[in-house]
């Protein structure tokens, strides 16, 4: 019996309790991309305007306005709702990774069990890992349906670009929140250091340069990995998302040395 | 395998834990033997589950060694972990799984469950197992733990508080199964606030006070080892001062024909300064063990620090 099977090991079991999440992200970004793409295809050039007259910062919030329908769903989708949903997905997920277990209290029973705390991390971290690709890959695709059903004219391979770029991005948030709750064991800290950097990095990155004298520390925000991109127009940015990979990895691996050398609690 | 053959299941040296400037854990030097039910008493707070999480790695010792079943717990955790069933006092299981799913998953973790001798866990116990865990009272998942510590028949088994929650008819059953485990060779370390329930199993007791081991006991000398008392009866009034300075007395009141004596240790002396005098009647009372408990709890055992 599947169900059962799932019970197998940390790894099954976390797919088996996180997939709901993943189908529900999968089913909002494709809600959404829908939404989006037939809005902006039929009356996309209100919105034009109307963004057109904003001030620049503000209009800037929107994400990359190349004066198109096209332009402005896929802002809508990349530079708003993708993020939002897949960082909410990577920074809950990370969290949970770290100090789930250890919060809801399973965790003792869990490690009368001969795992090791790493193999616990790392099993719960793949899975997010995988949900999150297959938000991203899911959201690809959604987007390139929505195109098709809307006869709206997008290249899969730019979607494909941004879609990319864009985990790189939220997979250094999802990181910054996995390490912060491993290593205060408190999903809480996590979850809001990571959730409160997202919101100030975008709104720096898109409101900083603004001023020019301030336009460069608009890149040192995790957020500039994605914006800077440009993906949608330049493709796939290697050099940003190795950088992106390598600063996840880095908290991701800080997270694990000192879950292994803290006290766990309950 | 790491372990030393004939290496006792628990033995730790010096073991400190502390938590900032709190004091849980002092100095502990402990050994429990191979095939015995070893108490470990204590009230809440005074370091038991400290112990227990140190001696699984959960928390890491200030300073001091332990091993369990002969290896270094900070080197083999999990060897030790695969070799001793463990249930927490304080713990969740996954409340959208069954009872039985629950016991699945963490005995697929351990490579595998005997099912027939889970069933007969569960019947002994009487939870259904079908149920899922949130829909299961306090004392049915408190019985869902206890079958996960049982169902794997680990050479050690730890249990922290495992009777919390049980209602008299099933903390027998408890009973039987831990005497069970020792009918089989295997130990048990059985940690809990309640004298009742250890006297009831226990070989030995250790007693642990503000983090520090106070006295480690076989239950029956540290019976003996009990103040009783004793009351004489003689056909004419005795005086008090008959008694003083027998050995093991503690304190004599005479009351008319009725002499009541505290004691301790061996009653040969009493009696015999007793018999000088025509006695007519004598009524010995069981040894307070739950005062022995109390002294030590509260400092005025002779072991106390």
């Amino acid at each position: 019996m599947l169900r059962n099977r799932l019970l197998g090991n940390v790894f099954t079991k976390t797919v088996r309790d996180w997939l709901l999440w993943t189908v529900i992200a999968i089913a909002a970004l494709w809600g959404i991309s829908a939404l989006y793409i037939g809005i902006m295809g039929s009356t996309g050039d209100l919105y034009i305007d109307m963004i057109a007259d904003m001030p620049e910062g503000l209009a800037n919030i929107y994400g990359t306005n190349d004066g198109t329908p096209e332009g402005l769903a896929m802002s809508g989708i990349f530079f708003v709702m993708g993020p939002l949903v897949l960082l909410t997905y990577v920074i809950g997920l990370g969290s949970s990774a770290a100090v789930g277990e250890e919060e809801a209290g399973t965790l003792p029973i869990l490690l009368s069990s001969p795992l090791r705390r790493r193999e616990i991390l790392v099993a719960k971290t793949v899975v997010a890992l995988i949900g999150a690709v297959a938000i991203t890959a899911a959201t690809w695709l959604g987007v390139v349906v929505s195109a098709g059903l809307f006869g709206m004219d997008l290249s899969d391979q730019a979607v494909l670009s941004a879609s990319i770029q864009l985990l790189g991005m939220v997979l250094v948030f999802g990181a910054l929140s996995l390490g912060i709750s491993a290593w205060r064991g408190s999903s809480g800290l996590g979850i809001g250091v990571a959730a409160g950097l997202a919101v100030l990095s975008y709104f720096v990155t898109t409101l900083l340069p603004v001023v020019e004298e301030l336009a460069d520390v608009a890149k040192l925000t995790p957020w500039y990995l994605f914006s800077g991109a440009d993906s949608l127009n330049r493709g796939v940015d290697v050099v940003m998302l190795a950088v992106a990979v390598a600063i996840a990895a880095a908290l991701f691996g800080g997270g694990l040395y000192t879950l292994e050398r803290r006290d766990l609690k309950g | 395998m790491t372990t030393t053959e004939g290496a006792p299941p628990i033995k730790t040296e010096g073991l400190t834990k502390h938590y900032g400037d709190v004091k849980a854990l002092v100095d502990l030097d402990l050994e429990v033997n191979t095939g015995e039910v070893f108490g470990f008493l204590g009230p809440n707070g005074a370091g038991k589950t400290t112990t227990i999480r140190s001696l699984l790695h959960f928390v890491f010792p200030t300073s001091g060694t332990a091993t369990v079943l002969g290896m270094d717990v900070a080197t083999n955790a999990v060897e030790i972990r695969s070799r001793v069933a463990y249930m927490p006092s304080e713990y969740s299981l996954y409340p959208k799984l069954t009872g039985a799913e629950n016991l699945t998953y963490l005995a697929n973790l351990r490579g595998g469950m005997d099912k027939a001798y889970v069933t007969s866990l569960a019947e002994r116990l009487e939870v259904d197992l079908t149920r899922k865990v949130s829909d299961l009272s306090t004392g049915n998942k408190q019985k869902v733990g206890l079958i996960q510590a049982f169902m794997s028949k680990s050479e050690l088994v730890v249990l922290d508080e495992p009777s919390t929650g049980l209602d008299p008819l099933m903390q027998q059953e408890l009973q039987a199964m831990i005497r069970e485990v020792r009918d089989d060779g295997r130990t048990v370390f059985l940690s809990s606030h309640s004298l009742a329930e250890v006297e009831r199993v226990a070989d030995r007791v250790g007693i642990l006070r503000s983090g520090h081991l106070v006295v480690v006991e076989r239950v029956d000398a540290l019976k003996r080892k009990a103040i009783r008392r004793i009351d004489l009866e003689f056909d004419e009034p005795v005086e008090a001062a008959v008694f003083e300075g027998t050995d093991g007395v503690r304190s004599i009141e005479a009351r008319g024909n009725t002499v009541v004596v505290s004691f301790e240790g061996s009653v040969t002396a009493l009696l015999r300064t007793a018999l000088d005098h025509n006695v007519v009647n004598v009524n010995s009372r069981e040894a307070d063990l739950e005062q022995i408990f109390l002294d030590y709890y509260h400092g005025n055992g002779n072991d106390a620090p």
